[in-house]
């Protein structure tokens, strides 16, 4: 055995070799990773994603820009006016105090004065290798570095990842997968070895994690969940014991430290798993002491007793807090987790999302291509092995199956374990069919017992064929298998994942790319042509970028904390120009921002999505917003000829259609969103406010409010004015005008 | 040299130009536009003593320039910047006029919201000309046609004429015109609409009508106001604090103050200074930054102009008090403002010349973007509009009273203190203590 172990090839230890190949396989796997997402930046530029970037991106700045004290206390006044948001209080840091610290250990250790853009713009790439890693210790305390390294690879390069986390989405997401990762590695290696050390990394993980995504509730539950299993498998051990304890205490203390969380952990109903767990795990080990002391028989009593008496006693004390207040109840988010259809009934504003959607079943696929149906089987080898750490896959592959179901953002969580578990299936197959030594061995060891003199001639006729060939056959089917993987990953990235949304791509008809630049135009039409201070209503979808590009303030923004204010701009949107103009005023607002598809046939326009603002303000005020007033008679959505009055009459189909005609030289124009033709008689006349902007391809339209009329006109009449001509008809015989009573 | 010999030319050209136009800005411009035939301005014996008392008046003060409504060259601006201060509009007997595209009612409209201030004199042979009363009914202002005039047969005096009262006549708080000077009245009424920035100056009153002259029975289509619903002098103040004065006879104009307010010589108003800050830090001015239950001193300066001199404008009635809002969304404080007394306004001069008011108090206990918001408009006075928008954050993390300084967390910390004791104890009692005793029992 000693000697086995010092094999040489070429006169270098067989493990040095190995070291040396593993460290290659991981510099490739990070350049996987970071490459493959690099599609965005090649394809447009290094450039921000989407919406939630833009804020990251902002803060960000703010933190390089100010010190960190003023980032903790940062009173925002340019979002949400004019009621303002505790910006420092309601972010979780870890984002932008990684990109912060990098920029500044680039910065001042290095002298690398590297603009924070790019800093966030590959932060994500750069985090994805570190993921891979941690997937690969994950995936190696389950089976082995073999595992390890095809589910590294798998997480370097799957889809469902990557949709997150390409070169410009600078989210949450983009460092919480990492930090996911390695606080499971570390849940498992403490609870493996009962490591008060490992329970500490855990812990620190965990609070890095809490600091970076509000995700971090999965650990918060999971993790207990996996301990209680465990218990009830009849599989507590110390080791157990000493692991929960030090990861919970810490974990929690630390977490509380993130002033977004602050008492959450003590108080909200979506920890207390954690904290009945933790109290669980007292009294087994207080059982378990008492076990250890007295008889069975008294135990039975002494079980039966004290467990009746404990879940009475704490199912009760949880109803008490809850309805006391003390506990807050579980939010909307997590009821939509359970009953797919609890926010479109009660909280539209999450409904509205788009990523809360239910997953559609092609999208499992699209995201993970063969790993899917690898997945059960790695799931159901877990079984077969059932060790303590694969109680811990098969739990995170089960529940996170369930809610990727639920929502498309989702799929994100169960991405790893897809990885993880495909990756055990995978590496078990090709332990079994890549192994041919023990074919030949047999083979040798049949020959030497029956003949021994004929050696040499006979050994080449007997080579087992058969089963080499249904091996090799194997192989090469699975070889296929992986090269399809990779390249259905890159071509799913490529197409799907690496558009900035931002900047939107289209095909000129003799195949060149065409590239619509519309949002920027007018972003930054409104940071050169508008006061400083100017504040812009939009929906609140392009509130982080308006803030983030255009620099200016908004009143509502993709943080949604303020469902009230948000309904006030949807009833702004879905009024008649008196009522809006009304809320205008009092918000001191100075531009209107639309995105308009129309004309190019963009569909993630503010007409589609308009019922969520008419439903968001019906919500709030139920007697002047009816959703039942923007459909037609028969009951369908339109905008042309057919549209209800209100619809017409809307603040928002104004804005929209406004001189849309012109572009038809006057006659009936046609929306390719919709399909449908708007008719170019009682075209939108708009007197409250007035066309500032719209950009070339019409998808963003910027309207400046009037003033109140100088001379104290209502503004209908101004307008009317504006466009009475000098030279009207005389009229011969003036008439008296009918006039309401002077107070 | 030829740099410098050039720019010397410009420097030169440019301190020139200045000169030239400090002169020409110096004094006021005023228009009047007039029908000779109606008044002949060229011969001011014609002149009735109104009219000319008031053009001695404008001669005194601006630079007038006479214009006919004949004349085709009228221009009330200079390319977009209006040309003229104040226009005066005399009566005309004609309504086509020379210049119909300069004081077409986009014109007019322009010119007020320009800061131009204007003043209209009807009578009852007269008419006006289509731009001027479409601008007039563009604002609320519908003066009788010709030949309609006012008729009181209770308050009636010698030829037709009404006589005027300041008791019937005089609209209450207008704030302009307290007594009617000449009380002989013959001419034109108007209606006027509900916009809020009309206020009535002198009405007919409940008796007087306004109808065609020489109908012996009134009828719908030849009369045009009934009782206190006619007025004989209205006033418009616009956003920007433009005047416009319509009378409806030019007798009127012996009170002078109707033709000094629509130029702004009488009631006006001015904010010599805004000004707020947190009372701990007063040496920061206009702060942009508060916190919540900051303590804030708000003050502003206010001056009128007497007779051409600015002077401190104090408010003697109550419903006149100047009223301060902090407002987000809805006001959290709306308070009277506290009279000083009056004060220098300019650092080192010695002229009081401007009333401060001021407020102090206490910002609420709720952070957001809030509105230091002075509305003051009154009748006949100059609006006094002012918005400061301030931010006011939460606390900090390190500006909470810490767990000691509280006594009810004295329990907390107590505990906390007792329970990590406890613990050192029983650990040391576990370690050594306890392990003896085992010992011994096993022996």
């Amino acid at each position: 055995m000693v000697e086995k172990t010092q094999l040489k090839v070429l006169g270098i230890k067989i493990e040095t070799i190995r070291l040396l190949l593993r460290v290659i396989i991981f510099i490739s796997v990070a350049g996987a990773a970071i490459s493959s997402r690099l599609f965005s930046v090649i394809r447009f530029e290094s450039i921000i994603h989407e919406f939630d970037p833009w804020f990251n991106f902002r803060a960000t700045k703010y933190l390089v820009t100010h010190s960190f004290y003023e980032f903790l206390n940062w009173f925002d006044d340019r979002t949400w006016y004019p009621l303002g948001r505790v910006t420092g209080g309601t972010l979780y840091p870890g984002l932008m105090v990684t990109s912060g610290a990098i920029w500044h250990i680039l910065r001042d250790w290095f002298s690398l004065p590297i603009d924070i853009r790019n800093i966030c713009v590959l932060l994500a790439p750069a985090f994805s290798g570190l993921t891979a890693i941690a997937t690969y210790f994950l995936t190696k305390e389950m089976k082995d570095s073999n595992a390890g390294l095809l589910a590294a690879i798998f997480m370097g390069i799957a889809p469902g990842y990557i949709s997150r986390s390409v070169a410009g989405s600078y989210d949450n997401e983009a460092i919480a997968i990492t930090l996911l990762m390695a606080t499971f590695y570390f849940w498992i290696k403490a609870m493996k070895l009962g490591s008060v050390f490992y329970g500490t990394l855990t812990a620190l993980f965990y609070f890095y994690m809490v600091s970076a995504w509000g995700g971090y509730v999965f650990i918060t539950n999971l993790i207990p969940l996996h301990v209680f299993v465990l218990i009830l498998m009849g599989r507590y051990t110390h080791r157990l014991y000493t692991a929960y304890s030090t990861w919970y205490a810490l974990g929690t203390l630390a977490s509380m430290q993130i002033p977004f969380v602050g008492f959450l952990p003590i108080r909200s109903n979506d920890h207390m798993a954690a904290l009945g767990v933790f109290g669980l795990l007292q009294l087994v080990a207080f059982g378990d002491y008492v076990k250890s002391r007295i008889d069975s028989k008294q135990f039975k009593t002494f079980l039966v007793v004290s467990l009746v008496l404990v879940t009475s006693l704490g199912i009760g004390a949880l109803f008490a807090l809850t309805a006391l207040g003390w506990i807050a109840p579980w939010t909307g988010r997590f009821y939509s987790l359970w009953d797919t259809n609890y926010a479109k009934i009660h909280i539209p504003i999450i409904a509205s999302v788009s990523e809360h959607q239910p997953t559609a079943w092609p999208a499992f696929f699209f995201d993970t291509s063969l790993l899917i149906w690898l997945f059960p089987a790695g799931i159901y080898l877990c079984f077969q092995e059932l060790r303590d750490e694969h109680v811990f896959v098969i739990i995170y592959g089960v529940l996170c199956s369930y809610f990727a179901g639920v929502m498309v953002r989702l799929m994100l969580t169960l991405t790893p374990v897809i990885c993880v578990a495909g990756a055990i299936a995978l590496s078990k197959l090709f332990d079994v069919y890549l192994d041919v030594v023990d074919l030949f061995k047999e083979e040798a060891e049949v020959t030497e017992g029956k003949e021994k003199e004929k050696k040499s001639t006979k050994q080449a006729s007997k080579l087992p064929i058969l089963p080499l060939l249904s091996r090799l056959l194997v192989m090469v089917f699975f070889t296929f298998y992986l090269f399809y993987f990779v390249l259905h990953c890159t071509w799913v990235t490529s197409s799907a994942y690496s558009s900035p949304s931002v900047v939107l791509a289209s095909k000129n008809p003799d195949g060149t790319q065409n590239i619509i630049d519309d949002y920027r135009e007018a972003y930054y039409w409104l940071r050169m042509n508008t006061p400083e201070d100017a504040k812009v209503l939009a929906w609140w979808d392009y509130g982080y970028q308006i803030g983030g590009m255009a620099d200016r303030t908004t009143l509502v923004d993709n943080n949604t904390w303020n469902n009230t204010h948000i309904a006030t701009v949807g009833k702004a949107m879905c009024s008649n120009e008196d009522v809006a103009y009304k809320i205008l005023r009092q918000h001191d607002v100075e531009y209107v921002l639309v995105i308009f598809g129309g004309l190019i046939g963009y569909s993630g326009d503010d007409i589609n999505k308009f019922l969520w603002m008419v439903r968001i303000a019906e919500g709030i005020w139920p007697e002047e917003v009816h959703e039942r007033d923007f459909f037609t008679e028969k009951g369908e959505y339109k905008v042309d000829g057919d549209a209800t009055k209100t619809m017409k009459e809307s603040l928002l189909y104004k804005m929209s259609y406004y001189r849309f005609n012109e572009l038809f030289s006057g006659r009936d124009g046609t929306d390719r969103v919709r399909n449908q033709s708007i008719p170019a008689a009682n075209a939108p006349e708009l007197n409250v406010i007035e066309e500032a902007f719209t950009s070339s391809n019409w998808i963003v339209r910027i309207y400046k409010v009037k003033d109140l009329d100088n001379v104290g006109r209502d503004l209908h009449q101004a307008t009317a004015f504006e466009k009475q001509s000098d030279k009207q008809k005389r009229t011969r015989v003036i008439k008296r005008p009918s006039l309401e009573l002077r107070e | 040299m030829v740099p410098r010999l050039f720019l010397s030319v410009i420097f030169a050209l440019v301190s020139i130009a200045s000169a030239l136009s400090s002169v020409d800005l110096a004094t006021p411009h005023a228009l009047v536009i007039y029908d000779p035939k109606v008044n002949n301005l060229n011969e001011t014996e014609s002149l009735s003593t109104s009219v000319s008392g008031l053009i001695n008046s404008l001669e005194n003060i601006y630079v007038v320039t006479y214009k006919t409504y004949d004349d085709e060259n009228i221009n009330l601006f200079y390319e977009d910047a209006v040309r003229f201060d104040h226009l005066v509009l005399l009566p005309s007997s004609k309504k086509a006029i020379g210049a119909k595209d300069a004081i077409s009612q986009h014109k007019l409209l322009n010119f007020i919201n320009q800061k131009g201030n204007v003043l209209v004199v009807g009578s009852v042979t007269s008419v006006l000309p289509d731009g001027l009363r479409t601008f007039l009914n563009e604002l609320g202002i519908y003066p009788s046609p010709k030949n309609f005039k006012l008729i009181d047969h209770f308050n009636s005096a010698e030829g037709g004429k009404v006589k005027l009262s300041d008791e019937l006549n005089v609209v209450k708080g207008n704030g302009i015109v307290s007594s009617i000077k000449n009380t002989e009245y013959e001419g034109s009424a108007a209606l006027i609409s509900n916009n809020e920035y009309i206020f009535p100056i002198i009405k007919s009153s409940a008796t007087g009508f306004s109808a065609k002259k020489d109908i012996p029975a009134i009828e719908q289509d030849t009369t045009w106001t009934f009782g206190e619903q006619g007025f004989l002098a209205v006033g418009l103040q616009a956003l920007n604090n433009a005047r416009l004065t319509w009378v409806g006879s030019e007798s009127l104009l012996d009170n002078e103050e109707l033709s000094q307010w629509a130029f702004q010589q009488k009631n006006v108003l001015r904010l010599k200074f805004v000004e707020h800050y947190k009372s701990e830090a007063p040496e920061i001015r206009n702060p942009k930054l508060y916190r919540i239950k900051d303590q804030t001193i708000y003050a502003i300066g206010v001056t009128e102009l007497v007779n051409g001199k600015w002077v401190p404008y104090e408010v003697t009635e109550e419903e006149n008090q100047i009223q301060l809002s902090f407002k987000l969304l809805d006001p959290y404080q709306r308070l009277d403002l506290q009279p000083l007394g009056p004060i220098a306004s300019t650092k080192g001069s010695e002229e009081l010349d401007a009333f401060l008011y001021f407020a102090n108090f206490t910002i609420p206990d709720h952070h957001g973007v809030f509105t230091f918001e002075l509305n003051y408009k009154r009748n006949g006075l100059t609006y006094l509009v002012d918005k400061k928008v301030v931010t006011v954050r939460h606390l900090a993390n390190d500006e909470y009273k810490r767990s000691w300084d509280i006594p009810n967390a004295w329990l907390y910390v107590a505990s906390a203190f007792l329970v990590t004791v406890a613990w050192f104890l029983f650990v040391v009692n576990y370690i050594y203590v306890g392990k003896t005793d085992i010992k011994k029992k096993n022996i």
